[in-house]
């Protein structure tokens, strides 16, 4: 048998099977043409766009600025000034998305105080979707630290779900870069931006500590935990960089639980004997005259904290708090 | 009548061959190329996305000690152990790392402990590598809690209601219970036990400049060691305070060791004026040796003994302080005999 005779095909079958092909490739390239996308994926479309945090404080009233209340328990204090600034209405309207940011920067069990009192957590989600009749309410945190064993040994996690609320962990995704206009620090900077995306409102809620490196850790400096990144290196300048998050992040209403204080060994603690009562809540709409006012339950004058003078020049609110003519009442 | 089955060449097997091959070869490219991608292309900082990479349980701890082995009878290890370096320390402890980072540290290894039956009974073993004796006892000391007891038997330690603290050679070690019940405190006393003897490689844990502070009106476990910025000076550098009793009143003295006497005599004069520029004021020494300053009402003392910067900080009463720098210098002059 010859070469010739192994290779050798009918006319038609010949023409079949070559148009077969032929149909095969164009089906193929027509469908790669088709699927093709030129575009690289959004996700990396959306992060390379900067960001602007939205500002969602709300407009000032005289005299309804600040509450201070006397109290052995942060959840009722709580709610009593609330009411004292015009009641929770006043800061959430039917229908809004909340986003609740506490202090879960640990996983350290909530007897110790180093995050937001997983109670008062709980209280102000359920007025906000009880009686400010918000669609949904949002509790996030960014902990550097694995953040879902930070809300499940801080107790907020379950707190918060029981409560009605729901939890957002951070993912890589979620972070957005933003600049701070003016700002020396927070240039293009990563922040935890998804939670604020489609929020209507922002509650800050922060326990009063210590802090080894800033003095003290308040509702400006609760903030930090939205940032991203490699935030560690603002430890270095970290007067700037609260005095800029409070330019950047424009709160509905801030709490500052300072029923439980932490006087020394802050921010981290670790032993009860860290712990002072104080049986002080302070509720505002101007977070640096908030914590001008807290400064003083660790025994602290404004100018022992240079970031509240920093932030009052930068227009975020006042270190001269009796000037807001605060409430002051107490609750059982 | 239908052909006749051919059988294929050889070069129609290797082409054949090669176009199977083809497909194959593209998975493998485009499962390569997943696994490489550099996502910054698409505007994604590497910040961002390494940071899962870095939370601390998903760094399993690989530290000699077997932190699981350390749990107590009824407890059992809560999660993985955790480790720590320089770099991400502040994943852990956040606000508190320069603390550390700033006193020599080496590496931060941890385990938490929970009770089998109850698992709101937890604890957290920290252990800190602070690289040398001098270290781990400088963040121990600034640390130490005042409302707390000695724990006996051990090198440096204390209790508090919920934790147990200590400091054994190069380590820093912190025992955090989650409450005061004395079941969690007696699995945070095991574990205590049983860290010591595990930690082989801590070296020796005195601390031989505790031996200069006399004993006499000493209060007890007051020591402090500032590695740097004693007093809010920053070249007040290795300095050792203690508190002592006078009657009622209450006197800080320190030391600093210098490398000789001129270097010592420099840093006082150094010190002394830093405490004027900030709003001190000079008042008539009773030893001309000693410099006497007023600040806001209370008195600093500086003085010079051999290669020694000691002093008195701010005391309330000068007789009480002169009683207590007297001691303090006799000791330094045995001390340089």
């Amino acid at each position: 048998m010859t070469k010739k005779d192994k290779i050798k095909l009918p006319r038609r079958q010949f023409l079949a099977r070559t148009v077969k092909a032929g149909l095969s490739i164009v089906a193929a390239s027509a469908l790669a043409k088709l699927m093709y996308n030129s575009k690289p994926p959004s996700v990396a479309a959306d992060i390379s766009e900067m960001v602007k945090v939205p500002d969602f404080s709300v407009a000032a009233r005289a005299s309804q600025q600040i509450s201070i209340i006397k109290g052995p328990d942060p959840a009722q204090s709580s709610l009593k000034a609330i009411d004292l600034l015009g009641g929770i209405e006043r800061f959430v309207k039917p229908g809004d998305i909340v986003v609740i940011k506490p202090n879960v920067a640990f996983a350290s069990p909530p007897a110790l105080g180093a995050t937001t009192n997983p109670a008062l957590v709980a209280q102000i989600v359920r007025l906000c979707l009880d009686r400010g009749k918000a669609k949904k309410v949002i509790v996030t945190d960014n902990p550097i630290n694995n953040p879902e064993s930070c809300f499940l040994i801080s107790g907020i996690g379950k707190a918060a779900s029981a409560a009605g609320a729901e939890l957002l962990l951070p993912r890589p995704a979620y972070f957005r870069n933003t600049s701070l206009q003016g700002g020396k620090l927070i240039n293009d900077w990563p922040i935890y931006f998804e939670a604020m995306r489609k929020a209507d409102r922002l509650i800050g809620i922060a326990p009063l500590k210590d802090h080894h490196r800033s003095g003290a850790s308040m509702t400006m400096k609760n903030f930090y935990g939205l940032l991203g990144g490699r935030r560690n290196i603002f430890h270095q300048n970290i007067n700037t960089i609260i005095a800029e998050l409070a330019m950047l992040f424009r709160p509905t209403l801030v709490i500052l639980d300072g029923t439980t204080v932490m006087k020394t060994n802050g921010p981290t603690g670790g032993s009860t004997s860290d712990l002072k009562r104080a049986d002080t809540l302070i509720a505002g709409t101007d977070p640096v005259a908030v914590d001008s006012f807290g400064a003083t339950l660790l025994d602290l004058k404004t100018s022992d904290l240079p970031y509240l003078s920093l932030a009052a020049e930068a227009g975020a609110g006042s270190t001269d708090y009796m000037l807001l003519k605060p409430i002051f009442a107490s609750v059982s | 009548m239908s052909p006749a089955r051919h059988q294929p060449t050889r070069l129609e097997s290797i082409v054949a061959i090669a176009l199977t091959a083809i497909p194959v070869i593209i998975l493998v490219l485009i499962f390569t190329a997943h696994k490489t991608t550099d996502i910054s292309r698409f505007g994604i900082q590497s910040s961002i996305t390494e940071k899962p990479q870095s939370w601390g349980l998903l760094t399993e701890d690989k530290s000699a000690i077997d932190l699981a082995g350390l749990a107590p009878q009824g407890f059992k290890p809560f999660g993985h152990g955790e480790s720590y370096d320089e770099e991400t320390l502040y994943e852990k402890i956040n606000g508190k790392a320069p603390l550390y980072t700033e006193s020599g540290f080496v590496k931060l290894s941890t385990q938490r402990y929970v009770s089998e039956k109850n698992d709101e009974l937890t604890f957290e073993l920290y252990i800190y590598n602070m690289g040398s004796a001098a270290n781990a006892f400088s963040v121990y000391s600034i640390q130490r809690r005042a409302e707390s007891s000695p724990a006996d038997g051990m090198p440096f330690a204390y209790r508090t209601e919920n934790a147990l603290y200590l400091a054994d050679g190069r380590y820093y070690c912190e025992l955090i219970g989650s409450s005061d019940s004395p079941l969690l405190l007696d699995a945070v006393d095991f574990t205590a036990t049983a860290l010591i003897e595990n930690l082989k490689d801590a070296g020796p844990a005195e601390i031989p400049q505790l031996a200069i502070f006399p004993s006499q009106n000493l209060i007890p476990n007051t020591f402090i060691l500032y590695l740097n910025g004693a007093f809010g000076f920053a070249g007040l550098t290795n300095t050792f305070s203690a508190k002592y009793k006078v009657n009622d009143e209450t006197v800080t003295a320190f030391i600093s060791k210098q490398p000789d006497p001129a270097a010592a005599k420099e840093l006082a004069d150094q010190y002394a004026e830093f405490v004027i520029v900030n709003g001190g004021e000079k008042i008539a020494p009773s030893d001309p040796a000693v410099k006497y300053i007023d600040f806001y009402g209370s008195l600093e003392i500086v003085s010079v003994e051999d290669s020694f910067v000691l002093g008195i900080h701010q005391a309330d009463d000068r007789m009480a302080a002169d009683i207590i720098l007297a001691l303090i210098r006799n000791s330094l002059a045995k001390e340089n005999q």
